[in-house]
């Protein structure tokens, strides 16, 4: 069984604020050494300092942890900027992290390297495994298949982008006292953990469907034998095209609207974000849109995304099958931009639907990664995928 | 016709009859065959058989009796006599096995002139649907334009809003900040030159001073409560949780606003419930903020000779807390904005012109920062209840 306790703090002094969120959580463990301690701050803080303040309360504790676009625990997403830890206890699951080379040497081999560190430190088979991983610098499909074909399809994979408050400029992976920016950390449990996993989205497509005629990895250069980013022109007319991109804001923006790419077997389509409008009209995106897939431009409702979020949590819960311990929620930015202040709606419907009182934490992300929910159940071994304006519910039982 | 001909014709209606009247009784029978010739007769059997029982049942009859005749007689005398009275589309491999070549020709073109009209009609009806569907699909895609478009404006004004009531608050927030020492200086020197301590002063004089005095006094506290609700939102202050007996906090609470009940002559009745309440786990300073701006709020707002009630009590694991007046109520139509900052009832106004409008504001935020929840129940001209629940075991 696996003990759990959240801590939260506010403040302008990351190392109190790391020390206070870390203390907070650690005393509700009635001193319980943790065997682990996830931790998710924002980026307005000096990322050393926090971490130093919460090495300063739990020195020799394993820790994993990512910056992030707003912080959630059980009582809704932060008002202010944040620090929020979870710290585990138990005596029948170990947990063992690692950091990846550059992802920008090669994103699978990233994704393969922080796998492999992983495997060597132990021999027992991992239960569960959580990444985090920078998503400017790398095409995050790309990573993932490196985590997944690396470790093995009996292990749940669940993951989430770090965040910079659509800054787009900067992101930070953490493990133990180093603060690593372009690099994947990951955290694997051994031993006996019960997980369950839901992700949905509820973002509905609208207009006609469009061929990608022209894509490269993460790098959408034709729709329709056109330039990617006319689409957009399109939509958003050509006076707002044009304040757009003289404000530099078109990322922000085109994440409300994002592309929908149509699977096969499935009606939930993948979604992704698009980060950069480059000078010949390509669109970076988060993850890849394979060429010859059909994309659509979605929109997003306050009222669908609060009943995914509530479908994800119920879908996690039923897959566990006993009552969770804690829940961890990535969230996409998208999300909580278009919820605004119904953004807290969101999490206490993951609340309610996971059915009770148990410590909650999370944080607001550039991607998700998890298995899909109307492609394969949540179950172990089924596929994960990377994941744009997703919520994604980990329910540990 | 020749001799054969005529018989093999009688047995064939013969044999035909003999399915009608399987399926159909004689008077049916009658009104099919009516009184036309034998061809007419043949025609009317075989339709009738077709639409009740399928063309397949009408074929299958059909060829079972060509089979008899055609062993009886021949294949060709059948041909011959019994093809040419049978309807289009029955029997057709044997017609066409007994047409000359003429007369085949003539078949294969008739057959090619049908079949390439009816190709001609189903392109048109596709070429109709497609158009039909592309216009839909055209017009949905612009529909989908204008709806992107018209998202994107609201939403854009929508963050300019929000970035003005950010820029607001942090304007609200400075110019509070900037407020209370100036403040504090004149309330400091009007408390002097009141006292006399900077030479004597005359009884109309110090009246005038003693409302300056009291403005101020006003000022201070709309400065201290838009500090307060500054500081609850920025989530600065951490609370200094105690363990406290809230039966106690509100008697004491209740002391300082007695005067004021008495004064406007209203009844206030503290529902203690019957047993102590447990220990409860909060920031006594802050949960007295929050007594105090409800109970001044049900005293201020009911109307003189009116009626508070409070209870307190503990509901399983929660503690609730509830305050009715006999008040002035909230407008319906205003009540979703009742725990906004700077928010006042425009019935409030009326009432009572000072008032800060963040006192509820401050209740909520205190409320849920105790991890518990606030609401109320209202009816205009009526009164108000508002209703608080903390977990007892939230150490």
């Amino acid at each position: 069984m696996i003990k759990t306790a959240v801590g939260l703090s506010h403040g302008d002094d990351a190392y109190a604020v790391g020390v206070n969120a870390c203390q907070s959580a650690v005393t509700q463990l009635g001193g319980e050494k943790p065997g682990m301690i996830l931790a998710f701050a924002s980026v307005r803080y000096d990322q050393e300092k926090v971490l130093a303040g919460i090495l300063s309360v739990a020195p020799n504790v394993l820790i994993v942890g990512s910056s992030t676009s707003g912080e959630i625990t059980s009582a809704g997403p932060t008002t202010r900027y944040s620090v929020v830890v979870m710290a585990f206890v138990s005596s029948d699951v170990k947990f063992f992290a690692a950091i990846s080379e550059p992802l920008s040497k090669g994103a699978y081999e990233a994704g393969k390297s922080v796998i492999d560190s992983i495997k060597k430190q132990t021999t027992e088979p991992l239960s569960f495994l959580m990444y985090f991983s920078d998503p400017l610098t790398s095409n995050g499909s790309e990573v993932l298949r490196g985590v997944t074909e690396t470790v093995g399809r009996d292990v749940s994979v669940v993951g989430a982008s770090s965040g910079d408050e659509y800054q787009f400029k900067k992101t930070y992976q953490y493990l133990n006292n180093s603060i690593h920016s372009d690099s994947v950390v990951a955290v694997g449990f051994c031993g006996q953990v019960k997980i369950g996993v839901g992700a949905k989205h509820g973002w509905i497509p609208i207009g006609l469907p469009l061929q990608v005629t022209r894509s490269e990895g993460s790098t959408l250069r034709e729709l329709d034998g056109r330039p990617a980013f006319s689409v957009y022109e399109d939509y958003f007319g050509s006076e707002l095209t044009q304040q757009i991109k003289s404000e530099g804001t078109f990322a922000s923006v085109a994440s409300m609207y994002p592309l929908g790419i149509r699977m096969s077997g499935g009606v939930e389509r993948l979604i992704r974000n698009p980060l950069r409008l480059q000078e010949d009209g390509s669109i970076v995106c988060t993850a890849e849109i394979p060429e010859g897939s059909e994309v659509q431009l979605m929109l997003g409702s306050r009222e669908e995304a609060i009943k995914s979020a509530r479908e994800a949590g119920q879908a996690a819960t039923e897959s566990v099958g006993t009552l969770p311990q804690a829940v961890i929620v990535f969230s996409s930015i998208t999300r909580k931009k278009l919820l605004g202040s119904y953004a807290i709606d969101e999490i206490n419907s993951v609340i309610e639907s996971t059915g009770g009182t148990f410590p909650l934490i999370g944080f607001y992300t550039y991607g998700e990664q998890a298995p899909i929910q109307t492609l394969e159940k949540s179950k172990v071994g089924a596929i994960s995928t990377f994941q744009n304006e997703t919520v994604v519910v980990t329910v540990i039982g | 016709m020749p001799e054969e001909q005529v018989k093999i014709l009688n047995e064939f209606v013969e044999l035909l009859t003999a399915v009608a009247k399987e399926v159909f009784n004689a008077s049916q029978l009658n009104d099919i065959i009516g009184n036309g010739d034998q061809k007419d007769a043949i025609a009317a059997i075989i339709g009738e058989l077709s639409k009740e029982f399928g063309v397949s049942f009408a074929e299958v009859k059909l060829a079972h009796i060509a089979d008899q005749l055609e062993s009886k007689f021949s294949h060709d005398l059948f041909g011959q006599a019994i093809i040419p009275m049978l309807p289009g589309g029955f029997l057709e491999e044997r017609r066409l096995q007994s047409l000359s070549k003429e007369e085949l020709y003539a078949w294969v073109v008739e057959r090619t002139r049908e079949l390439t009209e009816l190709n001609a009609e189903l392109e048109e009806k596709v070429r109709n649907r497609t158009e039909d569907l592309q216009e839909l699909l055209e017009s949905q895609h612009k529909a989908g334009k204008l709806l992107v478009r018209r998202d994107l404006e609201l939403s854009r004004v929508n963050e300019k809003l929000l970035e003005l009531d950010q820029r607001k608050s942090e304007f609200l927030s400075v110019a509070a900040h900037q407020l209370r020492t100036p403040l504090s200086g004149i309330k400091w020197t009007l408390g002097m030159i009141v006292k006399g301590e900077l030479g004597a002063i005359t009884n109309d004089q110090k009246v005038f001073l003693m409302k300056s005095f009291e403005s101020n006094e006003r000022m201070i506290k709309l400065v201290n409560d838009m500090l307060d609700a500054d500081r609850l939102e920025s989530g600065r202050e951490q609370s200094k949780l105690i363990k406290t007996q809230l039966l106690d906090l509100v008697d004491n609470v209740l002391c300082d606003i007695m005067p004021l009940a008495l004064k406007r002559n209203i009844h206030v009745e503290f529902d203690r419930g019957d047993a102590s309440l447990p220990l409860i786990m909060i920031d006594q300073e802050k949960m007295r903020a929050v007594l105090q701006n409800l109970l001044d709020n049900a005293v201020k707002y009911s109307r003189e000779g009116g009626t508070v009630g409070i209870s307190a009590k503990q509901e399983g694991n929660m503690l609730v807390f509830s305050i009715k007046d006999s008040g002035i109520g909230i407008p319906i139509d205003q009540q979703a904005l009742v725990f906004t900052r700077f928010f006042r009832a425009r019935n409030a106004q009326k009432v009572e012109t000072d008032g800060t409008g963040l006192g509820l504001f401050i209740v909520k935020s205190i409320i849920e920062m105790h991890g518990g929840k606030v609401s109320f129940e209202s009816k205009e001209g009526v009164g108000t209840k508002f209703l608080f629940s903390i977990k007892l075991n939230n150490e």
